[in-house]
């Protein structure tokens, strides 16, 4: 039993559970008091009980238990309390082709008529997939560490009814007038952070909508921001930048944009959408107004990188998009969710050289919320 | 102790329970005459609530608004004869509000007015639900304690209470010395969670985790029952309700809403019958693209 409660236990650590030794023990402690002896699902129910925590962990610690109980295994079980139930079945069936019933009227052996085609295979020969699987998601950075980098981005304001003693005030107030006054409340304090999020959508990025849009409903939901607005694009939030900007360049394989970077015009985003089908075109500069006066931005897309493409057009938009960011006096920080080996010699590279551009993981995320918290980031070319 | 499960086998009319508005701290608190709620557990509900009781944790019901997650502390409360001490969270709530609160402007005017009692700052002390279950159990007394909509308050909430909820004391400051610590007969905790807001997996895992979900048919018709539904009535309603929640509806219906819908209806004297039209399906559906949709069935 223990040995198969530990199985459970290290799985569920593998896959990120914030479980301990203490919730370990709670188990053991359960099963000492009784608990979860009657049957397969009623020990079931005190693991669920004691190590999910919400809907879709109680869904994987089910999935693990019924992969990781059979029926040797609770055949060969140490005595327990009371005694366990005998009617678990395996799931599996037998590796053997049936026995052929004895007596009766044996059928008639069978006979190959033709060989004109494979024969069907027959269904009791078959492999039985013995283990179900779990069909949920598994990202590289989980829900807690996503929401612990983004909630260090903070911004604590006073606002709101005043619901808060002012002791201090109070005792102030008290002194300076001499008679008993009311006393004094303020606002509590809530976080007016606030940030855009420009999504890149379709295309490259496909592989990744699982795991960004499961990012970005953490970042909302558990983030505790004052306002997250999402936008989605694709390829680059500005369109249509004018080419003949690139002519001075010449004919060179992989030019850098630096030559042409005073002439390329500030642009805002023009070809944003608010929905992630990309069908409802939003105005993108009403949107960064709206933001306040530092907006804080955050684009996720993998520049090209996915494909390891380098596409001077679109590196051409991403820096005039830049530049009108820069305008803004917006504090710009780009998550690659493709790992930086692969941004070589793409334009994924050419645009960490004027923004900074982490990839897409824990550490990567934290030092994005850095560059949003106003630290500096060196970049080989910033944007004026 | 007797369990849960034991509890519900032989549950009386009503039952004298020490009244939550009188003073902890008293010898022998006077009693007050409850009366149950008709409700009806399922047998995995009865398993973690003893669960919960045995581990000493608190028990974390999370599950769709209107499936009985606040009714469960009144019955367990009732069917355990503990006093059920209630505390609903806003969003203002601080986790200190459910320990005590200490008015310090007060105690600043009564010094003022050179009042004696200004004198000890336990006099300025309010208790909180928790606080007080956390006292009745020092006075060897045992108690429930609903912590309700845990997630409408600041995220802060469930992480500062980490403490008091794993070790059942608390320290009030204001007082130098003044500890209040629970030992043997823990108070029994109920805190449920709309999934508005996730909570901290640090307080996830201090807790026994059950989702209710909705009842199957038998067990919703037996509700119904419970609730003094004739069996004709119940069925129809119970076959009502499933067909309704079949459909993508923006906000499913809860079994609070059935029940209040079946009594108005009987009351009103539809047959069972007339069920499956959705009379007055204001009290069901409650997003009106989901009435429209009702309405339109055949």
């Amino acid at each position: 039993m223990t040995v198969f409660v530990q199985t459970l236990y290290q799985q569920l650590r593998r896959r990120g559970f914030a479980i301990g030794p203490a919730e370990y023990e709670a188990v053991r402690t359960a099963l000492r008091e009784g608990f979860g002896w009657s049957s397969s699902e009623d020990l079931r129910a005190v693991v669920v009980a004691l190590w999910a925590g919400s809907r879709d962990e109680q869904t994987v610690v089910r999935t693990l238990f019924d992969q990781h109980v059979d029926v040797d295994w609770w055949r060969t079980d140490e005595p327990s309390p009371t005694p366990a139930a005998t009617g678990e079945t395996t799931d599996y069936p037998s590796p053997e082709p049936p026995a052929i019933p004895a007596g009766g009227d044996p059928a008639p052996p069978p006979q190959a008529t033709s060989v004109g085609r494979l024969p069907a295979l027959r269904s009791d020969r078959r492999p039985g997939v013995g283990r179900r699987h779990i069909f949920l998601s598994h990202h590289p950075v989980n829900q807690r560490a996503v929401a612990q980098a983004w909630r260090r981005l903070r911004w604590p304001v006073r606002e709101g009814p005043r619901t808060e003693l002012d002791v201090d005030a109070t005792v102030r107030e008290r002194i300076r007038s001499a008679v008993v006054t009311a006393p004094v409340l303020r606002p509590a304090r809530v976080n007016r952070a606030e940030v855009l999020l420009l999504i890149d959508r379709l295309g490259s990025m496909a592989p990744f909508s699982a795991y960004v849009s499961e990012v970005c409903r953490t970042i909302g939901q558990a983030g505790r921001l004052g306002r997250v607005t999402t936008l989605y694009f694709h390829d680059s939030p500005v369109a249509g930048t004018d080419p003949a900007l690139l002519d001075p360049l010449g004919g060179s394989l992989f030019p850098a944009l630096d030559p042409i970077l005073g002439d390329i015009p500030p642009l805002a985003p023009d070809a944003v959408m608010s929905d992630p089908s990309l069908t409802t075109p939003v105005s993108g500069q009403r949107t960064i107004a709206a933001q306040g006066a530092r907006p804080a931005v955050v684009v996720i897309s993998d520049g090209g990188a996915a494909r390891g493409r380098y596409d001077l057009l679109r590196l051409l938009d991403t820096a005039a998009f830049l530049k009108g960011l820069r305008r803004r006096r917006a504090r710009v920080a780009w998550l690659n969710p493709m790992p930086p080996d692969s941004w070589a010699s793409t334009t994924a590279a050419a645009i960490a050289r004027h923004v900074p551009m982490f990839p897409m993981t824990e550490r990567g995320m934290h030092r994005a919320v850095d560059v949003l918290r106003g630290h500096p980031a060196t970049v080989e070319r910033p944007l004026r | 102790m007797k369990t849960y499960a034991a509890a519900l086998a032989d549950l009386p009319e009503s039952r004298e329970i020490e009244d939550v508005g009188e003073d902890v701290a008293a010898e022998n608190p006077p009693p007050v005459t409850v009366r149950p709620d008709p409700y009806l557990p399922s047998p995995d509900l009865v398993r973690v609530v003893d669960l919960a009781i045995a581990l000493g944790r608190p028990l974390l019901l999370q599950g769709e608004p209107g499936c009985g997650k606040t009714r469960l502390a009144h019955a367990v409360a009732y069917a355990l004869e503990m006093p059920l001490e209630v505390a609903y969270v806003k969003s203002t709530s601080s986790a200190q509000d459910l320990l005590y609160r200490y008015d310090a402007v007060r105690r600043l005017y009564d010094s003022q007015l050179h009042d004696p009692k200004a004198r000890d700052a336990a006099n300025y002390l309010t208790y909180g639900p928790l606080g007080r279950a956390i006292i009745r159990a020092g006075h060897g007394r045992r108690s429930a304690v609903l912590i309700d909509e845990i997630d409408k308050a600041d995220l802060d909430f469930p992480n500062d209470l980490l403490w008091e909820l794993d070790r059942m004391e608390f320290t009030v400051p204001e007082v130098p010395g003044l500890t209040h610590r629970a030992d043997t007969p823990r108070p029994f905790v109920v805190i449920t969670h709309n999934e508005e807001k996730p909570l901290p997996p640090a307080f996830l895992r201090r807790c026994v985790f059950h989702y209710l979900e909705f009842p199957d048919p038998s067990e919703a018709e037996k509700i119904l029952r419970l609730h003094g539904i004739d069996d004709e009535m119940s069925a129809a309603a119970v076959d009502a309700i499933n067909e309704l929640r079949k459909f993508d509806l923006a906000k499913r219906p809860g079994l609070a809403e059935l029940i209040d819908w079946v009594r108005y209806e009987e009351s009103r004297g539809v047959s069972p019958a007339e069920l499956a039209a959705y009379p007055d399906v204001e009290a069901l559906l409650k997003d009106r693209s989901d009435q429209q949709r009702a309405r339109a069935q055949p």
